[in-house]
């Protein structure tokens, strides 16, 4: 019973740490990848119109 | 003919030539004089009749959506849409699209995209179907449908076999596309190739800026600073402050130094002046993932607030 609660808390703590370290992974790969802005749109339109 | 008119006391001519220097301007992308003369046409707006009032509310439109201030844009513009009868309407619904498009207004840009696109189609001015298609691609890759902006990218490849500098922004896209797909492989080769088709050097920071990124995912930060650098030195020769401040922040992060000062002093403010919300949202990330290591909790706790309220 004794051995079960320490191999029980070990894996707890060992889950514990793996989740926040994959947390700031994503975190940090997020931050990363953010290109909203980054895109190519054409171009405006170049053309003066007042020759009506 | 412009210098015909130059010497020109009545206002009202004056105020044409004027427009038609700032015209000029916008198009060789010459900032400074554009400037000059949209502060001396402002002057004399008491001069403008009701037909060359639309006009100028174009050309004031177009001004600002260059300068990236779009807010301002985005008010000239929709006073133009207000006009029953201008001739060219759909010119401006595709300027209203892509304002939105930058703005992440999605759905209105597309509203727009496919309004112009629908009058382009029937006077089959086709070069302006393709760009509405660019618009469209980049609006579902911002909508995160890949797949159908891919299909829009390739056709627009396949059209456009000879236009080097569409082919350019589509590369370039489509670099975009799989770096969001974690392929920064395939993401970089597609910059490079974007890089090799564009003739204008000023265009280059943006996707030299991309291809650093890139590398500095990868965890190559070699690689990444000698970009980073090489994309800092151009956006600084052809004054493109937005390139200049992304590549300078990056190049902080490369090379492990403090980014706080120079994102709160300096690039905050700038993006925030210019409503450009997206990359305020990317910075204040960085920060509180900084402060989140350094465990400046409560900074990041404000900063998140910051983030919500964007």
């Amino acid at each position: 019973m004794k051995y079960l609660r320490l191999i029980l808390m070990v894996t707890v703590t060992l889950l514990f740490f793996t989740v926040t370290e994959e947390s700031v992974v994503a975190l940090n790969d997020e931050v990363i990848v953010g290109t909203l802005g980054d895109e190519e749109l054409p171009d405006p339109i170049h053309r003066y119109v007042v020759e009506k | 003919m412009m210098s015909e008119f130059a010497d020109n006391r009545n206002p009202s001519i004056h105020l044409i030539v004027i427009l038609a220097h700032l015209r000029m301007s916008i198009l060789h992308n010459d900032n400074r004089k554009a400037e000059r003369y949209y502060k001396k046409a402002e002057k004399l707006i008491d001069y403008l009749d009701e037909e060359m009032t639309t006009e100028y509310q174009r050309i004031c439109g177009l001004y600002h959506y260059l300068l990236g201030d779009l807010e301002e844009a985005l008010t000239y513009l929709k006073q133009v849409e207000k006009a029953t009868d201008y001739p060219l309407m759909e010119e401006i619904y595709y300027l209203l699209s892509l304002i939105y498009s930058r703005q992440n207004e999605l759905y209105l840009s597309t509203y727009y995209a496919e309004k112009a696109l629908e009058t382009f189609v029937a006077k089959m001015d086709y070069k302006q179907c393709t760009n509405c298609n660019l618009i469209l691609g980049v609006n579902y890759y911002k909508l995160e449908k890949y797949d159908k902006a891919l299909e829009i990218y390739h056709n627009i490849l396949e059209q456009e076999k000879d236009n080097y500098s569409l082919k350019a922004k589509v590369f370039h896209n489509i670099g975009l596309l799989y770096s969001k797909r974690g392929q920064s492989e395939l993401a970089i080769k597609y910059y490079q190739e974007s890089i090799v088709l564009k003739d204008k050097k000023a265009t280059k920071p943006k996707t030299i800026y991309l291809i650093a990124k890139e590398y500095y995912r990868l965890n190559e930060k070699k690689l990444a600073e000698t970009w980073a650098m090489k994309g800092l030195f151009l956006a600084k020769e052809f004054r493109d402050k937005e390139y200049e401040i992304k590549l300078q922040v990056l190049i902080l992060l490369i090379t492990n130094q403090d980014i706080d000062l120079y994102i709160k002093n300096v690039a905050m403010p700038f993006f925030k002046q210019r409503g450009d919300s997206d990359s305020v949202r990317e910075f204040i990330k960085l920060l509180t993932n900084n402060y989140e290591e350094n465990k400046k909790f409560k900074e990041a706790y404000f900063l998140l607030k910051e983030y919500i309220n964007i």
